[in-house]
């Protein structure tokens, strides 16, 4: 690849006239600059090579710290909580952001993919307090289930996230995403004999405060949870729990 | 230094060397990058952090040229050779004005005095053609003149610089075409011409007749990188 250009310019260099000839090798170009083709000695290409390195070195530095950066601003590792209960009647749980422990999360709820409805989790929750994961009571949520027909369905909680000064809105998944059954539809009560967490935890779940399971619902204690039409019903069907 | 070595089709033998020459394409075009995928990805008054991949590039392209012993005059900042270098620009430069015209006309978007450079009146020109200058320094000065110890002058360097300066007008797909075109006719000319002033006067007069013919929906506000989805 490299000597053909090379032998070409020593044919020209021994040419009887080379005034004449040497033009017609580099036509129409300026010849009065050094073209880059100087070679490097050992010690510059070294010099060379150690500064490629460094620079390469700091910008990825440069771009991880950056990355870490926007994932803690961007994505809220801090949140905690865990949906105790979703039947036809409601889905309630709990969630904290552990950075900033007084304030209250806002949390949308999806069924079946479709948002349902949003709400700020401000409800009582002394438990999540007395397991260490508040500094208040404050800290529950309880969404009225909306009336649906007959069928399986899948209610997920997600906190909210917002950062860049209000231009990103993040959603973080609460606990797990719940199963529930619709028996019997009859004008928005309906029956729900079973009720379990979809163990298919997604990319953002949030995990259940593993410290505290006789505080927090486990979802074995879904369905007492859901048998109980109160208000706190969740919330006393996870003390019952052992 | 004897001619043969200085002649254009002479090439860098050993691969080493060539690999380590396009180790320094990637290494400043990877800066480039940077800049534009990643700092101007996170918004939110961080834009400031922009100056990180760009000073370390500029310092490494000065190192660089440093370390290989590159005069200014080498790298083509020079007024002797100006008027070749404009005389061989020209044709292309008006082809492509009356083809930006003719955009603009038909498009019925033909406005002079869209491009906004600066406050002042001297400002749009004067930051134009700094702006054009500073990148035919980057493109011609640092890369054009690596792709040549790779390739040697010809077709394969003078697309390589045309390939990499239309990646970093990416994703803008007007944009990304329009610097192709212009990447590959300034390498051209400066292979043959090498006049940075030159390139950087024809590089600020092209931008301002494209901003001022082409429908600015169609330019996006040259946004490029993630800003061109913001």
């Amino acid at each position: 690849m490299n000597d053909a250009p090379r032998e070409i310019s020593r044919s020209v260099d021994s040419d009887d006239s080379p005034k004449h000839t040497r033009p017609s090798v580099i036509t129409n170009r300026d010849a009065s600059t050094s073209h880059p083709s100087d070679r490097l000695s050992k010690k510059a290409r070294l010099r060379l090579t150690h500064a490629l390195i460094a620079k390469s070195l700091l910008e990825l530095l440069f771009v991880g710290a950056l990355a870490t950066v926007f994932y803690y601003q961007t994505f809220n590792p801090y949140f905690r909580g865990a949906v105790d209960v979703a039947d036809a009647r409601r889905v309630a749980g709990w969630v904290v952001d552990e950075r900033t422990p007084a304030a209250r999360v806002e949390v949308q709820l999806y069924i079946n993919g479709r948002f349902v409805s949003s709400d700020v989790a401000a409800g009582a929750r002394p438990d999540v307090r007395l397991a260490g994961r508040a500094d208040d009571d404050w800290h529950g949520f309880s969404f009225d289930t909306p009336p649906l027909p007959h069928g399986s369905y899948e209610a997920r909680v997600y906190a909210m996230h917002e950062s860049g000064g209000g231009l990103r809105r993040v959603m973080q998944l609460v606990g797990q995403p719940w199963r529930f059954q619709v028996e019997v539809e009859t004008g928005g009560q309906s029956s729900t004999p079973t009720s379990t967490p979809t163990q298919t935890p997604a990319s953002m779940t949030i995990s259940a405060p593993s410290s505290t399971p006789s505080l927090i619902s486990s979802p074995t204690a879904a369905p007492a949870a859901a048998a109980s039409p109160g208000g706190d019903a969740g919330v006393n069907a996870s003390r019952e729990k052992p | 230094m004897n001619l043969a070595t200085r002649d254009v089709t002479a090439r860098i033998g050993g691969s080493p060397e060539q690999a380590l020459t396009a180790w320094e394409i990637a290494s400043v075009v990877a800066s480039a990058l940077i800049a534009e995928w990643v700092v101007l990805s996170i918004g939110d008054g961080a834009q400031w952090l922009i100056a990180f991949p760009l000073i370390s590039a500029f310092a490494f392209i000065i190192y660089s040229q440093l370390t290989r012993g590159e005069s200014w005059r080498d790298l083509g900042c020079r007024v002797d050779n100006f008027g070749a270098a404009m005389r061989l620009l020209l044709p292309p430069m008006l082809a492509a004005t009356i083809f930006c015209l003719a955009v603009g006309w038909f498009n019925e978007s033909v406005n002079f005095s869209r491009w906004r450079g600066g406050q002042t009146i001297l400002g749009m020109p004067a930051l134009g053609f700094l702006w054009g200058l500073l990148q035919q320094f980057i493109l011609q000065a640092f890369i054009n003149r690596r792709a040549q110890m790779i390739w040697g002058a010809g077709w394969k360097s003078v697309l390589s610089v045309a390939f990499v300066f239309a990646a970093l007008h990416l994703p803008n797909p007007l944009l990304t075409l329009a610097t192709f075109t212009g990447g590959a006719v300034w390498a051209a000319v400066y292979q043959r011409t090498p006049n940075l002033f030159a390139l950087g006067l024809s590089h600020s007069i092209m931008t301002w007749v494209l901003i001022s013919n082409i429908p600015p929906a169609a330019l996006h506000g040259l946004r490029v990188g993630f800003k061109y989805f913001g």
